[in-house]
């Protein structure tokens, strides 16, 4: 959206006149051919890039990424969507109509109520002298200063993150456009009266998503609105504060074990938050050694699926902890059935469904976290076939873990799964809400192609035990 | 190319477009349609009540030679009675003063007042509240005080310079009575406007143009 009113904006700042900000904006809104719809196509950019914005907030908060590392991206977040609101301000101040004039007053009584300025601005709107065009300069000015500062605010936003996906996909990107147009050639923004201080306006027409507030400034006391305001955002701020977890259990940062750890630089590449570094040994090795930032870890467990030798991970999840369980369940009776192996964000429904269907359901925090040796040690102990289950990949919570999980079981990327292992007793999966059906018709087909396939005997116990390629854990570290 | 299975997706897209659209532009109906109103919006610089001396020569000691003044002056800064009838109603009827800590600042009066359509009588009075103080004493010396020397060098003139400022200030300020006693015919949907000309130092009214 931001790209839409950068490219639309272009053209509406070429026509728009400071000294006849009505009449400019009135013979835009008149062109049917160039001005009507790129003028409605960024009144509705701008509208949706609110609505987007509160939307991502609100799923950010509800996914419990909100504390830590992600802190930043917070903070940062909900400055730009106060910014992009004062940025629609002006827009709408812009055109000069008769609801520029309200929310100019409402922004004056706001700003008067402030003891920072020696004049009131709300007198510039009283009607006894003519509005000075400078004010419409300064007005323009800030329009366009303000989305120039809103790309160094999102910069911040994603700075901390590797790899940050900016852009929807293709053909959401285009639909959404495209949309766009057809309602702003459809529907028309609406343009009110030209402004007056000394007519009364009887029905102005109000945006609702970017004005909601015009209304309380008007019945409210501004040092009423201003006060609830500040604790509004004051609480909204303080979130990452009141959601942050101790930094322990399934919180806990990964930690790397400099003994298997081989400097392959693998980890560091799969992260999704820059967390892990390449250091130089303090041993004589003459490898690098990963060295975890615990500030920027949010204990996705990426890096221990990434770890062919199973030297990182946060505790209890790294490579030998994930086998060390299975190693549990490795004595159950065969045959054994299909199984699942779901990402704890599944809804419970689906691994219901996909039980009812005969899965067996296991269950890791980030598809991301499993290490390939899982699904191997899965199908040498008889199982027909592994599927695993994972978010949609724009909705991890890891952020790329059925991204990596992809690369790791087809294209061969570490820690990758064994090319002794056959692929065809191997699927992946979204399981996303909404979309059970989906989720079990894949599930189906994939059953339904195991037969065909032979099966290698499934190895007895202790054969697994002569074929284990981990080395005895030197921290002695329990699952 | 579109598949079939993206038109539901598309359909839900553009009625939340055309949605979206819509809230773009509620009605909102603030101001009932037969109505009028009056708007007072004053600026007014208050007058500085004060009374003045000559500076004895210690004081002139003890200041800065760039600090010295011909006359000290000293005092408050009045503060207005503010009454607005309309018809034979009392709408306003506050005491009003300057901004700022010590109330230097102009007096700022923004008010919207509803007011039925039609022809009513209007008065708006202003009255200073404190009595002036004590006419301003003038640079002559006080016996037994050596006056202060004709300034020279960067200072020449500084003393014409005082009367000449004093005397601006004096007539930037606002008289000590104002009266607006009027009738205005208010039309419907329309402001009436009530201001301060600086120039000729008294209380106009501004109606719109009929459309």
């Amino acid at each position: 959206m931001l790209l839409v009113l950068l490219v639309t904006g272009l053209y509406l700042v070429l026509v728009y006149r400071v000294g006849d900000p009505a009449g400019s904006v009135a013979r835009m809104a008149a062109d049917p051919w160039l001005g009507s719809w790129i003028r409605s196509l960024h009144r509705y950019a701008s509208d949706l890039f609110v609505l987007a914005a509160v939307f991502h907030g609100f799923r950010m908060y509800a996914q419990r990424r909100t504390w830590g590392t992600r802190s930043l991206a917070w903070v940062s977040g909900v400055s730009l969507l106060g910014v992009g609101l004062v940025c629609a301000w002006t827009g709408f101040v812009m055109a000069w109509d008769s609801f520029g004039l309200r929310l100019a007053r409402a922004g004056g009584r706001l700003l008067d109520a402030l003891p920072i300025l020696s004049e009131p601005v709300s007198r510039i709107f009283a009607g006894d002298a003519p509005i000075a065009s400078a004010f419409f300069f300064v007005n323009l000015f800030l329009h366009i200063l303000l989305p120039l500062s809103m790309g160094v605010g999102l910069w911040l936003h994603v700075s901390r993150l590797a790899r940050p996906v900016l852009l929807p996909p293709r053909r959401v990107t285009w639909a959404l456009i495209g949309v766009l147009t057809l309602a702003a050639i459809v529907l028309p923004a609406p343009l009110g009266p030209a402004a007056d201080p000394l007519i009364l306006a009887t029905d102005t027409p109000l945006n609702l998503v970017t004005s909601w507030w015009v209304p309380l400034v008007e019945r409210l006391p501004p040092g009423v609105f201003w006060a609830a305001s500040l604790a509004v955002l004051a609480l909204v701020l303080a979130i990452p504060r009141l959601t942050r977890q101790p930094r322990e259990g399934v919180h806990a940062p990964s930690q790397v074990d400099p003994q298997l750890c081989t400097g392959c630089n693998q980890c560091p590449q799969d992260c999704p938050w820059d967390a892990i570094t390449m250091v130089p040994r303090t041993d004589d090795r003459p490898t690098l050694v990963a060295l975890v930032d615990p500030s920027r870890c949010v204990s996705c467990g990426i890096c221990a699926g990434s770890c062919a030798p199973m030297g990182v991970g946060p505790p209890g999840r790294t490579g030998r902890a994930q086998l060390a369980r299975l190693w549990e369940g490795a004595a159950a009776t065969t045959p054994r059935r299909p199984a699942v192996l779901c990402c704890e964000q599944t809804p419970v429904a689906h691994r219901d469904a996909l039980a009812a269907r005969g899965a067996e359901v296991r269950l890791v925090p980030c598809v991301g976290n499993l290490h390939s040796s899982v699904v191997e040690l899965l199908l040498r102990g008889g199982v027909p076939g592994v599927m695993v289950a994972g978010c949609p990949p724009r909705d991890c919570v890891g952020r790329e873990g059925p991204k990596w999980l992809h690369a790791r079981m087809f294209l061969d990327r570490e820690a990758e799964l064994q090319a002794r292992v056959d692929r065809r007793r191997v699927g992946t999966m979204t399981v996303a809400p909404g979309a059970l059906p989906e989720a079990l018709a894949a599930w189906e087909a994939f059953v339904a192609s195991l037969p065909a396939v032979a099966l290698d005997a499934p190895l007895r116990l202790e054969e697994l035990l002569l074929e284990a390629e981990c080395l005895p854990d030197p921290a002695g570290v329990e699952p | 190319m579109i598949s079939w299975r993206s038109l539901p997706g598309l359909g839900v897209a553009c009625l939340a477009a055309g949605g979206l659209a819509l809230t773009s532009g509620v009605p909102w109906f603030d101001t009932p349609a037969d109505t009028a109103a009056l708007r007072l919006s004053l600026r007014l610089r208050p007058e500085r009540l004060e009374s003045c001396r000559t500076p004895t020569t210690e004081e002139l000691n003890a200041t800065p030679a760039h600090m010295r003044q011909q006359t000290i002056c000293e005092g408050i800064t009045a503060s207005y009675r503010l009454r607005l009838e309309v018809g034979d109603i009392v709408r306003t009827d506050v005491v009003v003063r300057g901004g700022g800590l010590r109330h230097d600042r102009p007096i700022q009066v923004l008010r919207d007042h509803e007011v039925r359509p039609g022809t009513h009588r209007v008065m708006v009075t202003i009255m200073r509240r404190e009595t002036a103080a004590a006419p301003n004493t003038t640079a002559s010396p006080t016996p037994g005080i050596t006056p202060l020397a004709p300034d020279t060098g960067v200072y020449a003139g500084r003393a014409g310079r005082e009367v000449i400022e004093r005397d601006r200030r004096r007539l930037a300020v606002v008289p000590a009575a104002l009266t607006l006693d009027t009738v205005i015919t208010f039309p419907r949907g329309h402001v009436v406007l009530v201001t301060f000309d600086p120039e000729q130092r008294r209380l106009r009214f501004l109606t719109p143009p009929r459309r």
